[in-house]
């Protein structure tokens, strides 16, 4: 094992660079081969109103790291997130909520919403989300985890909203007493021989060499933009928002369970509920309005005062591949995906995870990047089709900003998808969605999207009984939420310190 | 409710009868009608057939009772496939239903089985399977489905007569309303417009119109390729046995829970084992051998055959769509990879469902197409290779055949899964398609392709606790399986053939 990595050097900033090194760090912590997990940070992009808000698979990462999951929730002002509510998107149509459950049960192994599409088509009026215990617990305040049911009816979770400055000082401090060395930045010189980085220097003059490099440094791709030549796939095409508007607001009481994305005429605005404040993000297109006309329209939508809000400029896309030579470029640098869906740090847990299975055990990484990119590719198609598709289906009609979005020429995967749904009401997965079944009909038939046929099979259960079944679903869900805590009270328990 | 899809199914083979008893339970609920159509005159392939244990979920789903379909189809049960003399000439390994070992602390079993095996302290990796254990002790019982107990660890299947198996379905779907047609199709009549199918014309003159055309009439694939002109896809250069010879034997003194495999000179040679005899043949490539070596080879290794040879011929590969305009062809009709490992009913079952999921309606649907194809399409793609690399994946160097298979092009997605697993042990995991962890890892294990390093986070645990680990592992396993009842008690407890 001559050749095998001995040392990993993590260049970037917050959590991309920061849960990395202490992502390896941990990794490796028990092993009898030792590597050493070197964090170059460079300056903070962070700024007072930044959040985080992601998925429910960041439980899985926290536990991974070693970290517990209500200290850093605790620390970082956080608060649990069931779902996104989906207002205005669809002209007068009542918001929706895309809650982490699926909908009712898959009867016959045909799922639950084709039997949904049968009912509506014969007069039911009870909305799809109703039949989800996640979407209706949201909806009424709840704290809920799948163990505190009695039975697997539900799949609920949670994803966060956390601090961006407070929440990374933890992770931080978790990493440092780990063991991850940690040095700052700027970074002077990048060394390159045969495609393969060297050595990197930092202006303080300290050299340091590495079998194996990590670019987490975000849009300035400090390490990769070295070895890459025409790497980048623009999906400017697709999302016309490039510039966001981040601010916070007074703390909303009660706690809302879930996130909510409002749309208005030029854009969107996402009200992040945290514990002591609201965090507001507002995503808009600078060919249609001027953040002062933004910031006053959303400001009377929400009834929120937003506090001294600062605007950036994004553009979003993906490196074609995200492992080159000795260095892989992940987080922001590999993938740079509107906030929408809380994707913000959903490709770094993505690529952890990737990375856990194939880090690599000698020094030609052949093998090892191709399935890396290969995967990771297909990953980043299907979140960004899921993100795309809510722009796509606007009916915002007679406003310039979303008569573009719904003109656009959609990529051919998410083409194929929502044609096969609008036909069917299937969809299609591969082996790399994250977004399942469930995830993808909440989100079209959210969106207004009904299609023309249901699969015939539904039939199999007569009318009268499969009324039955719905109202029994509804009932025990009604009986579940009553029973269960109220968000406000676990938020008692849980994290008031 | 709109009205009932008449569907017409063309072929009483195994793939015939289970997409009639699959469909039976639809009749009642007035969403088809099912018409059959069988010709005395032609043949079913039917041979001792081999299944993988998704067959279970099969029987189960159009309401079989285990006990009296094996009874009625002199079953016997199935734990793996036994690979004798492939890769290496005088080897042998078992490719079992089941896991090796089991993670410690969150660490693939195999990355410490190999850790420990480059240094002499481990067994052979068959040791910490169950399932190999039982087949090596010709012991069967049923898993339990605690988890917490060794005994979990595997699952089952069948080896039975197809031929008693589809007549036993076609009792089962008659009592389902299933309308069962003798006669020859002479004629296939298509619509001028839009080339979909409309009815199919008998010998005896009466005319069969239906919505829905499935197609399983075996190699002939009377509907698809003769008159849907469906395009064919050759694998044969990735897998030239282009033959088979077959013949039963007597029945063996001990049933063994498990398939033999055995590789020969010019292809491989299967033993079935069924309770009242024994299913042989030979699969081979006729540029190597001619028939009558073949047969001469199959019955001089056969013990004891009890009827003349038979021989079959066919090319491996499949049609690039199986489903065109109103007709989708299921079984052997749709296409033919050979049976190596078993998986001739599993991809009838596969087309089933998937048909089921993409149910049709009178009018056709090119979405639904799509997506039929794009189920299909990765099952296909994942026996393929996986076939493949038992043929590849070889030294032996003693007939035309292996030095052929041995140096031959193969996808690169299989060529891909080889060069990670010999670098790292690499296996890629995925939830859609057959062949998980351990059926790549007894077959790249037992012919011989060693992993050249480690997972980098195999080195998390000590030597000394992966040892133990290991250890107990294997004594649960040879204590557990010392106390399981052998498969001949078992059968004749529990499905002893009328």
């Amino acid at each position: 094992m001559s050749s095998a990595i001995k040392k990993v050097v993590v260049v970037g900033r917050d959590a991309d660079a920061w849960i990395t090194a202490l992502f390896l760090k941990q990794a490796f912590l028990s092993s009898s081969q030792l590597v050493d997990v070197c964090l170059v940070e460079l300056s903070s992009d962070l700024a007072f109103h930044d959040f985080y808000s992601v998925l429910p698979g960041h439980q899985f990462l926290h536990k991974i790291l070693g970290a517990n999951e209500l200290v850093l929730l605790n620390r970082a002002k956080g608060l649990y997130s069931f779902g996104h509510r989906y207002s205005n998107w669809s002209g007068n149509k009542p918001p929706f909520m895309l809650a982490y459950d699926r909908y009712g049960a898959d009867f016959k192994g045909i799922d639950f919403w084709q039997y949904w599409l049968k009912a509506l088509a014969h007069g039911l009026q009870v909305p799809l989300e109703d039949f989800s215990l996640g979407a209706v617990a949201a909806k009424a305040g709840r704290y809920v985890t799948s163990g505190s049911l009695d039975d697997d009816f539900s799949e609920v979770s949670y994803g966060y909203n956390l601090d961006a400055i407070s929440y990374i000082k933890s992770i931080a401090k978790i990493a440092i007493k780990t063991g991850v060395r940690h040095s700052s930045g700027p970074l002077q010189d990048v060394e390159v021989e045969d495609d393969i980085i060297k050595c990197i220097s930092l202006a303080n003059g300290q050299k340091i060499e590495a079998d194996f490099f990590i670019d987490a440094s975000g849009t300035d791709a400090a390490l990769i933009r070295h070895l890459e030549q025409d790497n980048q796939e623009s999906w400017s095409k697709y999302f016309l928002c490039d510039q966001q508007l981040l601010s916070s607001a007074r703390v909303l009481t009660p706690h809302p369970a879930f996130t909510q994305i409002s749309a208005f005429n030029n854009g969107w605005a996402g009200i992040y509920p945290l514990k002591d404040n609201t965090r507001v993000a507002i995503s808009y297109s600078s060919r249609f309005a001027e953040s002062s006309e933004i910031l006053d329209r959303v400001s009377i939508m929400t009834g929120l005062k937003l506090e001294a809000p600062i605007l950036t400029t994004h553009s979003y896309g993906v490196r074609k591949k995200h492992w080159l030579g000795n260095c892989l470029a992940i987080g922001n640098t590999a993938v740079s995906v509107d906030i929408l869906d809380s994707a913000h740090l959903h490709f770094l847990q993505v690529g952890l995870s990737l990375l856990r299975n194939l880090f690599p055990n000698s020094k030609n990484f052949v093998s090892e990047a191709k399935l890396y990119n290969d995967k990771l590719t297909k990953h980043v198609q299907g979140v960004r089709d899921y993100q795309l598709a809510h722009y796509y289906l606007n009916k915002r009609y007679g406003e310039s900003f979303w008569d573009l979005q719904r003109s656009i020429e959609l990529p051919e995967s998410l083409r194929s998808r929502l044609d096969l749904f609008q036909q069917r009401g299937m969809i299609a997965l591969i082996e790399e969605d994250v977004f399942q079944g469930s995830d993808w009909a909440g989100l079209f038939i959210g969106h207004g999207v009904i299609p023309k046929y249901y699969n015939p099979l539904v039939h199999q259960i007569p009318d009268a009984e499969l009324m039955v079944k719905f109202q029994q679903i509804l009932a025990h869900i009604h009986k579940e939420v009553t029973r269960i805590p109220t968000l406000e009270s676990q938020i008692e328990i849980n994290l008031s310190n | 409710m709109s009205q009932p899809l008449e569907i017409v199914i063309v072929g009483g083979g195994t793939a015939g009868w289970m997409t009639a008893a699959a469909f039976s339970h639809l009749i009642e609920k007035q969403l088809c009608h099912v018409t059959l159509i069988e010709s005395a005159e032609i043949g079913s392939v039917g041979v001792g057939e081999a299944t993988l244990p998704q067959m279970k979920d099969f029987n189960d789903f159009i309401g079989l009772n285990e006990a009296d379909m094996m009874q009625n189809t002199n079953a016997s049960f199935k734990l793996g496939i036994q690979f004798v003399d492939w890769g290496k000439k005088n080897t042998s390994y078992i490719h079992p239903f089941g896991k090796f070992g089991e993670k410690i602390s969150g660490i693939d079993f195999h990355q410490i089985w190999s850790r420990l095996n480059t240094k002499g302290m481990a067994e052979p990796i068959e040791n910490y399977s169950y399932a190999i254990q039982a087949c090596n002790n010709n012991r069967f019982e049923f898993p339990v489905t605690d988890k917490d107990y060794i005994n979990s660890t595997y699952s089952y299947a069948y080896h039975f007569d197809a031929s008693l198996y589809a007549q036993y379905l076609k009792q089962h779907s008659k009592t389902n309303h299933v309308n069962h047609i003798e006669g020859k199709i002479t004629k296939v009549n298509k619509s001028s417009d839009t080339g979909a199918i409309e009815s199919l014309l008998l010998e005896n003159g009466s005319i069969i119109q239906g919505d829905f055309f499935i197609d399983c009439s075996g190699f002939r694939s009377l509907l698809l390729g003769e008159n849907l002109s469906g395009s064919f896809e050759d694998w044969s250069h990735w897998l030239p046995c282009n033959r088979a010879v077959t013949v039963p034997s007597k029945k063996l003194q001990s049933i063994p829970p498990y398939t033999r495999s055995t590789a020969k000179e010019a292809g491989w040679q299967w033993r079935i084992p069924l309770q009242h005899r024994t299913g042989n043949g030979y699969v081979f490539c006729s540029q190597f051998i001619s028939d009558d070596e073949a047969a001469q080879s199959l019955i001089r290794d056969s013990v004891d055959s009890v009827a003349d040879p038979r021989f079959l011929k066919f090319k491996a590969g499949r049609y690039r769509q199986s489903w065109i305009k109103n007709c989708v062809a299921i079984g052997l009709s749709s296409g033919f990879l050979e049976p190596l490992e078993s998986t001739s009913i599993y991809l009838v079952q596969v087309a089933i469902f998937n048909l089921l999921k993409c149910f049709p309606q009178k009018e056709i649907d090119e979405k639904l197409i799509t997506e039929y194809s794009r189920l299909m399409d990765f099952e296909y793609e994942r026996i393929r290779d996986f076939l493949i690399l038992h043929y590849h994946l070889s030294d032996r160097n003693d007939s035309e055949l292996w030095r052929y298979c041995s140096a031959m092009d193969i996808p690169e997605s299989l060529s891909e899964k080889i060069a990670i697993y010999k670098k790292r042990g690499f296996v890629d995991q995925y939830t859609y398609g057959l062949f998980s962890l351990p059926s790549w890892i007894s077959v790249f294990n037992g012919q011989g392709l060693k992993q050249e390093a480690l997972d980098p986070f195999a080195y998390a645990i000590s030597e000394s606790f992966a040892s133990e680990k290991l250890n107990d592992m294997a004594s649960r396993i040879n204590t557990r399986v010392a106390a399981m009842s052998t498969h001949d008690a078992f059968i004749a407890d529990y499905c002893a053939a009328k």
